[in-house]
């Protein structure tokens, strides 16, 4: 199979799969409501019963908006602090929800077991993912390190230079060796979760470690594969944007459509989320671990199409 | 007899003649010989000046700017006032800069060297050598003239602080020994601070820059000459009359463009010059376009720009220190060859250093007393052209769908501002430098356009151009301003200038309260009876109950007006009743408060003081107003939006 299969596997699998969306987005906007409970609070109490609000709703008046930065300011720094908080409780999440996707692709198909295989899957896998979270240092930390040598490497380059494009070209490259690296080591743990996740095994840091092999032994392949979704994901940003700007959001209708809009993009992000792990996936799949034999289906579990399958020991409930 | 009669009005003719010619009365006329060297990072000067005594006392000593000293060790006063740092930019100490006077003499006369004493009168810091006293052999009779010929050499710094050097890149301002202004009897002649610029007399320069031949050189004024030397090197002449500052650049990397401007009402032709660095070619056009609308809009506005040559110099990259720095007829930009057209650095940058060229260079005021005669008056202009030419909800930026304007951007320094300082104050007084920039460029500037919008924009035009008229070719002071704007506006503006001009303070006038009660029937004993509601009016103490469904209910509205800080302006309130009227009151805004009762079959919903939004300078706009029943789509909007972003954040952090 060639990158453009897996791709074309990886939507189609995402497509079949609207209840894990579904509930990708919802833990989503479960996160998002406190977020707008506190800002919506702390607007309203900014604004008072000022009828600077009614303005709001026509124009962007900076002079307004500026004011209430200024004298807000202390509660708006709070209410960041306290979102930056839930972005990590978000990530633990995602920790989770991540285990929930890839149990539902192992499970393959099965009519009315999505939810309960998605949060069994989710807490089966839950505590070795983590371990794989911290594990993952191992790798973020030489990545930083490199990144810093580059970056000193460009700084000594370019101190007292007057040649601005070098400097600009120099720092869009640093930009992006920082987003190749992001990337790339998001793309190894997306190997390494559905290696432990297919083998069920509890060997989590040798599963890393065949992670960075697999990807390094065909990087054509993974990374072409990883960047062919995220242009996907681009689109969908593009989409959502360009939509957005046509809603002139001057009526409470215009806001609603806009926000409907917003969430047709978060749900849409959910389903890329799918659709990366589950070209990941086949991509796993097709190309066995080393030391496996090309037969031994058992290695890497493969969905049981049609009967649902009795719970097992390498298997989460 | 007759023969004398002749001669004497020919003499008065020539005399007309020689003043018609002349834009300015010319105190000063240097004739400067300058030499680049480039690897010494220095420019060898020999300077002929000639000072006029316009006063009517005489005058036996004279006092010299030599600005650059103040970047020649960290103990100069300002070093010491910016901590070695200025806009951001640290002083490099591997390359400080100084000016060493090697000789000073009376033409055909006596050598003064030895005469040479440093005086510091601000802050008599005996480290700071940035102002010079000679004594001159014998006193300067009014109207006379001395001629001194001066020897120096001045080493540039690497670029701080407007002038220095990065790479081959050279920005020579404020570089060679420069007298002071005598003005009401003394020499004003102040040391070089952090936060302060300049002041000088006005009068005709002429310049001979050598280069050598890679180097394109920018100048103040027209070039007269360009002569190319046996040494490899090339010699530019420049000259300008009517100015009071000298400055020129040179780099081989500039790529020099010409492009003529000329404009019918009022009738201007000049040169524009560009001087754009290799690396921002590509920004040029933003930089033509910026400069063709300053020249328009302050030719219009103000009067008609009165020099053949106007040159824009883009500073080296990493010469960043450089940019945004007003000269005679010379100005440097700010730019990067990245740069999104929606953010209008350039344009900004250009209009508002080009707009110097009048409230600086034309009229001549006096930086270090009285900044704001610049910057705030400038700051105003150039905020009027950035909203006309640009759009005013985006003329600072418009990018990515997120739209600023110049004019919130100046309020936004004003309203997070202290009380510290009021806009009059010595340039060195501020109690720091965000102080001294919030009072002279934003909160002036926040003046001028309220006092726009408190005059109109006819008789506020008329001001601006009855001071410029007045004061071209001259040295106002904050008075001089704000006689002419009284005079022109036919009004007593001392109110007005008196708190804003010289108090710290703020202006914050809004609506604390806004309440309607129905009026309930007559219940109780009136004149020694009883009186009852209606049976179905309710029990006692509850008379809001109106005597009967249908009875026209009455509402008494109360709208108490307040003024929350110091300064005092007064109020118009526009109060909105629920069937559309409107009543507009007004209140001289001398109490803390005023209470307004209204009584009628209809609720006031809505209140506001100055419903124009005429006073920019209140601090808070959006106490301006209150309504009955507050409007919560807004917020609703806002929340809905923060949180979609919210929402695309956390999927982002995701696994």
């Amino acid at each position: 199979m060639n990158i453009l299969a897996f791709y074309k596997k990886g939507i189609r699998e995402a497509s079949g799969r609207p209840k894990v969306v579904l509930i990708l987005w919802a833990a989503n906007a479960v996160f998002a409501v406190p977020a707008y409970v506190l800002f919506s609070s702390l607007l309203a109490s900014a604004l008072g019963p000022s009828g600077a609000a009614a303005g709001l709703m026509k124009t962007a008046d900076m002079n307004i908006l500026f004011e209430v930065l200024t004298t807000s300011g202390r509660p708006f720094g709070m209410l960041f602090a306290a979102l930056l908080v839930l972005v990590l409780f978000y990530f633990l999440a995602s920790i989770f929800l991540a285990g929930g996707i890839l149990g539902v692709l192992l499970d393959g198909p099965v009519p009315g077991r999505t939810g309960r295989t998605f949060f069994g899957s989710g807490a089966a896998y839950y505590g070795r993912f983590l371990r794989l979270t911290v594990y993952s240092l191992g790798l973020w930390l030489p990545a930083a390190a490199l990144f810093g040598l580059a970056s000193a490497g460009v700084g000594a380059a370019t101190a007292g230079s007057t040649k601005e494009q070098l400097s600009f070209y120099l720092t869009l490259a640093l930009a992006a060796l920082a987003l190749f690296l992001v990337f790339l080591i998001k793309m190894i743990m997306d190997y390494a979760r559905i290696r432990i996740a297919a083998e069920d095994t509890d060997k989590v840091l040798p599963s890393l470690l065949r992670s960075v092999r697999f990807v390094f032994k065909r990087p054509g392949l993974t990374l072409g594969l990883y960047y062919l979704l995220g242009l996907t994901g681009l689109a969908i940003f593009g989409a959502w944007r360009l939509l957005n700007s046509a809603i002139p959001a001057t009526a409470m209708a215009a806001v609603l459509a806009a926000f409907v809009l917003a969430q047709v993009f978060i749900a849409g992000r959910g389903w890329l989320k799918v659709a990366y792990q589950s070209a990941q996936l086949e991509v796993s799949r097709t190309h066995r671990p080393e030391g496996q034999p090309k037969t031994a289906e058992a290695t890497l579990r493969v969905p049981a199409p049609q009967v649902p399958p009795a719970a097992t020991e390498d298997r989460p409930s | 007899m007759k023969k004398t009669v002749w001669l004497l009005a020919g003499g008065i003719l020539l005399l007309h003649a020689g003043l018609a010619a002349s834009l300015s009365r010319r105190v000063v006329a240097y004739d400067i010989k300058a030499r680049l060297v480039p690897d010494a990072k220095s420019v060898e000067g020999h300077e002929v000046l000639t000072w006029t005594n316009e006063s009517a006392e005489p005058v036996s000593e004279m006092q010299f700017h030599l600005y650059m000293n103040a970047f020649k060790n960290n103990r100069t006063t300002f070093m010491k006032e910016s901590g070695g740092a200025h806009r951001g930019f640290r002083m490099d100490k591997e390359n400080w800069g100084y000016i060493t006077v090697g000789s000073i003499a009376v033409q055909d006369g006596p050598d003064l060297t030895g005469t040479i004493t440093y005086i510091q009168p601000d802050d008599g810091n005996p480290d700071d050598r940035t102002v010079m006293k000679i004594a001159l052999p014998e006193p300067v009779a009014p109207g006379g003239a001395v001629t001194l010929v001066i020897d120096f050499v001045t080493r540039m710094p690497r670029v701080f602080a407007r002038s220095g050097f990065v790479g081959d890149f050279y920005m020579i301002g404020q570089w060679f020994p420069k007298v002071g202004v005598f003005w009401n009897g003394a020499w004003n002649c102040h040391q070089y601070h952090a936060h302060s610029e300049f002041f000088a007399d006005y009068g005709s320069f002429r310049a001979e820059l050598t280069v050598p031949d890679a180097y394109v050189v920018g100048a103040t004024g027209k070039r007269a000459a360009t002569v190319k030397n046996a040494d490899g090197t090339t010699t530019y002449t420049h000259i300008q009359e009517d100015v009071h500052d000298f400055a020129w650049t040179a780099c081989p990397e500039f790529v020099e463009f010409r492009e003529p401007f000329s404009l019918a009402d009022p009738p201007v032709r000049t040169e524009m010059i560009f001087l754009v660095h290799r690396s921002h070619v590509g920004q040029k056009d933003r930089y033509v376009r910026a400069l063709r609308n300053g020249l328009e809009f302050y030719s219009q506005s103000y009067g008609p720009y009165p020099y053949e040559t106007v040159t824009l110099v883009d500073p080296a990259p990493g010469a960043m220190a450089a940019g945004g720095m007003e000269y005679p007829t010379l100005f440097t930009a700010d730019t990067f060859s990245w740069l999104p057209r929606g953010i209008r650095l350039p344009e900004m940058v250009t209009i508002h250093e080009f707009g110097h060229g009048y409230w600086y260079g034309i009229v001549g005021s006096n930086e270090f007393e009285e900044a704001w005669l610049d910057e705030g008056i400038n700051s105003y202009s150039e905020a009027k052209a950035m909203d006309k030419y640009y759009g005013a909800d985006r003329s600072m930026i418009d990018f990515l769908g997120i739209r600023i304007g110049d004019v919130p951007y100046q309020r936004l320094n004003v309203i997070a501002s202290g009380r510290f300082d009021p806009i009059v104050r010595n340039s060195w007084s501020f109690v720091g430098g965000s102080s001294y920039s919030i009072n002279v460029y934003q909160k002036a500037s926040l003046m001028m356009q309220t006092l726009e919008r408190l005059l109109g924009e006819d008789v506020m035009s008329r001001v601006m151009k009855s001071y410029y008229e007045r004061w071209k070719f001259r040295h106002p002071t904050t008075a001089d301003f704000v006689r002419v704007a009284e005079e022109a506006s036919g009004r007593d503006l001392g109110w007005f200038f008196d708190q804003v001009l010289y108090s710290p303070d703020k202006l914050d006038y809004g609506i604390s309260d806004l309440r309607v009660y129905e009026l309930a029937p007559p219940d109780g004993v009136f004149n020694g009876t009883r009186t009852e509601s209606a049976p179905d009016a309710g029990p006692p103490g509850r008379g809001k109950q109106p005597a009967s469904p249908d009875a026209p209910k009455t509402y008494r509205s109360e709208v108490v007006a307040a003024r929350f800080a110091e300064w005092i302006f007064p109020q118009e309130i526009l109060v909105r009743f629920a069937d559309g009227r409107e009543v507009r009151e007004t209140w001289d805004g001398r109490e803390r408060w005023k209470r307004f009762v209204y009584v009628g079959p209809e609720k006031a919903v809505s209140a506001e003081v100055d419903p124009g939004h005429k006073l920019l300078l209140d601090v808070n706009f959006t106490n301006n107003s209150r309504v009955l029943e507050p409007d919560g789509r807004a917020v609703r909007k806002f929340a809905l939006g923060f949180a979609g972003w919210f929402q695309a954040l956390l999927s982002l952090v995701s696994l």
